[in-house]
């Protein structure tokens, strides 16, 4: 396997993770809101906390990690632009 | 100060213009100590707000293509990220979110998860490539990519609705700020707005727009966050709500209960016709809905927001003026982290209005208590009515009725109004449950206007006062029907 193909799949799998993720907080959790509800963190019913702050949070670690990464496999296949900045 | 690259001076720069902000605010807050009116400090914000945006537009002028359409590609990603979040909160997230949640609670925030979640599709799929791609549109990517101009023709076709949509909304938003700040008409209001986003983008392209947001979202964030932080701790939620209003949310479900506010939701409501809008003023405010459909409303509001978010033109736009496309996908992470420290506040904003007005261990507190203990009892009832028995004889009834027909004589438009007058002539009693929320609505409009502590709460108590007969549901209902034929 070249080492383009190689990049791009490991991007490719990035990205397919990254989304898994998106879905499990913007989606998932929310189909079992009124049983989460019935939980709590910080004083807050759960799926309250999830929709207000929760999944917001987890959006922005998400991508700062998402960017972060996407590096790591640019740099380790020769793509970066680190210089460039 | 300021020797050398613009883009190395930024922190300094923004670090002096928020100093300036900062005076300003003191020197306005002195101002009002002095007696100057609401009206006119808020004509010096828009103002100061304008002529700076302004000054930076003219700064920033340029006739270069790369600086007009994507500000010369060197937007460090922090200050992208900002320019970015002041783009995407504006009508919507400043001025609707925090009333949304109040009103509509749970169900509501289907939008903050699609409007943040929306940025992750983005970062993946969109932001990386358009950048990659070195264009100066989106449909300038779409025809590269997928090659030829039908395909760009479609790219620009999809972009105009979209776009027409959200600026319809935007406009909407620009003159009732301008018409709310400025206490001018809402239709001037929207030339004002438009006149000064000309002013602030005609001559300096995107390179104008970006540095000027970046300005806009230190006001809008220091607008939107300090009252939330000086609230919370005026109302004992504590100094850093976010973490800090758990038991609250929680105790806000209680009253809410207790009020009898979530229990005519739903069936009763439809029961009693309450119509539109009102129904949520007895939603629950952290509760789930049960139910399937509720489940799939929340989904795919949220779906729709999301993928509405990697849509949308000017979002994307912001990312082909970053240095690279590594700076691109930081650069979505910084946007996405700016837009979090605003909506994170709004069900904050949300959950200590709502408990201002519930709390009865608060001044403002006023759902559930009797009107002496309100203390914005209007005169007329002082004088006519003894505190514990409202309106309890025919004559006081009688007399209290004329004395709406006066007023629904002053304020006379409608044909209704007329109709009421007319049956008032006849006799109060032959009045229709409907017809007397509307004189009760009208008795809340004409002795509440300057309300005091909470304009809804007044309502609801006082109308639910005038006569004991009226359910919580009547009283909506009439206040809705007044809204309708005010």
């Amino acid at each position: 396997m070249s080492n383009k193909d190689a990049y791009w799949n490991k991007t490719k799998n990035h990205m397919i993770v990254t989304l898994v993720l998106w879905a499990f907080f913007s989606l998932v959790i929310f189909m079992f809101g009124s049983e989460l509800n019935t939980m709590s963190f910080l004083g807050y019913p759960l799926a309250y906390y999830m929709t207000a702050q929760g999944s917001l949070l987890a959006f922005v670690i998400m991508l700062f990690w998402t960017a972060n990464k996407q590096e790591k496999i640019d740099e380790e296949h020769g793509f970066s632009e680190r210089e460039d900045d | 100060m300021f020797k050398g690259d613009f883009i190395k001076n930024l922190p300094k720069i923004y670090g002096t213009y928020t100093g300036g902000f900062a005076v300003f605010i003191i020197l306005m807050a002195i101002a009002e100590q002095a007696g100057v009116s609401a009206k006119n400090i808020g004509v010096m914000f828009v103002a100061f707000t304008v002529l700076i945006y302004a000054l930076i537009g003219y700064l920033s002028r340029t006739i270069q293509v790369d600086a007009y359409y994507v500000a010369g590609r060197q937007v460090p990603t922090v200050f992208n990220g900002m320019a970015t979040a002041a783009d995407w909160m504006s009508g919507a997230s400043f001025v609707a979110l925090a009333g949304g949640v109040y009103f509509g609670g749970y169900t509501y925030m289907a939008f903050l998860v699609g409007w943040t979640g929306g940025y992750v599709l983005v970062a993946t799929l969109m932001a990386p490539y358009l950048r990659k791609f070195g264009c100066y549109t989106v449909p300038d990517f779409i025809g590269t990519r997928y090659g030829g101009n039908f395909v760009r023709a479609c790219a620009v076709f999809v972009l105009f609705i979209a776009s027409f949509t959200y600026v319809t909304a935007q406009i909407n938003a620009t003159g009732t700020i301008a018409s709310r700040a400025l206490g001018i008409p809402f239709e001037l209001g929207v030339w004002v707005g438009l006149i000064s986003i000309l002013i602030c983008s005609m001559l300096g392209g995107m390179r104008a727009v970006t540095w000027t947001q970046v300005a806009q979202y230190i006001v809008l964030i220091v607008a939107y966050l300090l009252p939330v932080f000086w609230i919370s701790s005026k109302v004992g939620g504590g100094i850093f709500p976010h973490l800090m209003l758990g038991d609250e949310v929680a105790r806000l479900g209680e009253l809410e209960q207790s009020f009898g506010l979530v229990k005519n939701s739903a069936a009763d409501m439809k029961a009693a016709g309450v119509p539109g809008g009102l129904k949520y003023i007895s939603g629950s405010h952290s509760g789930v809905p049960e139910g399937g459909m509720a489940v799939w409303k929340y989904l795919s509001l949220a779906i729709c927001m999301m993928v509405g978010t990697a849509s949308l033109p000017h979002i994307l736009m912001r990312y082909f003026t970053t240095p690279t496309v590594r700076a691109a996908r930081k650069s979505v992470a910084w946007s996405l982290f700016f837009i979090f420290l605003l909506y994170s506040s709004a069900p904050m904003l949300a959950t200590l209005s709502k408990l201002s007005l519930m709390d009865p261990n608060l001044p403002t507190g006023i759902i559930g208590k009797s009107i002496s203990e309100v203390g914005v009892t209007p005169d007329i009832f002082v004088e006519e009515n003894s505190e514990n028995n409202l309106l309890s004889s025919a004559s006081q009834q009688r007399s209290f009725y004329a004395d709406q027909k006066q007023l629904i004589v002053l304020g006379q438009k409608y044909a209704q109004r007329q109709k009421i007058i007319k049956q008032l002539d006849k006799d109060f009693s032959k009045l229709t449950i409907e017809d007397k929320t509307i004189i009760n609505a009208y008795n809340l409009k004409y002795f509440l206007t300057p309300a005091k502590a909470c304009d809804l709460g007044n309502k609801l108590l006082t109308a639910k006062c005038i006569d004991p007969s009226f359910t919580l549901l009547n009283t909506m209902k009439g206040l809705s029907l007044y809204e309708y034929y005010q």
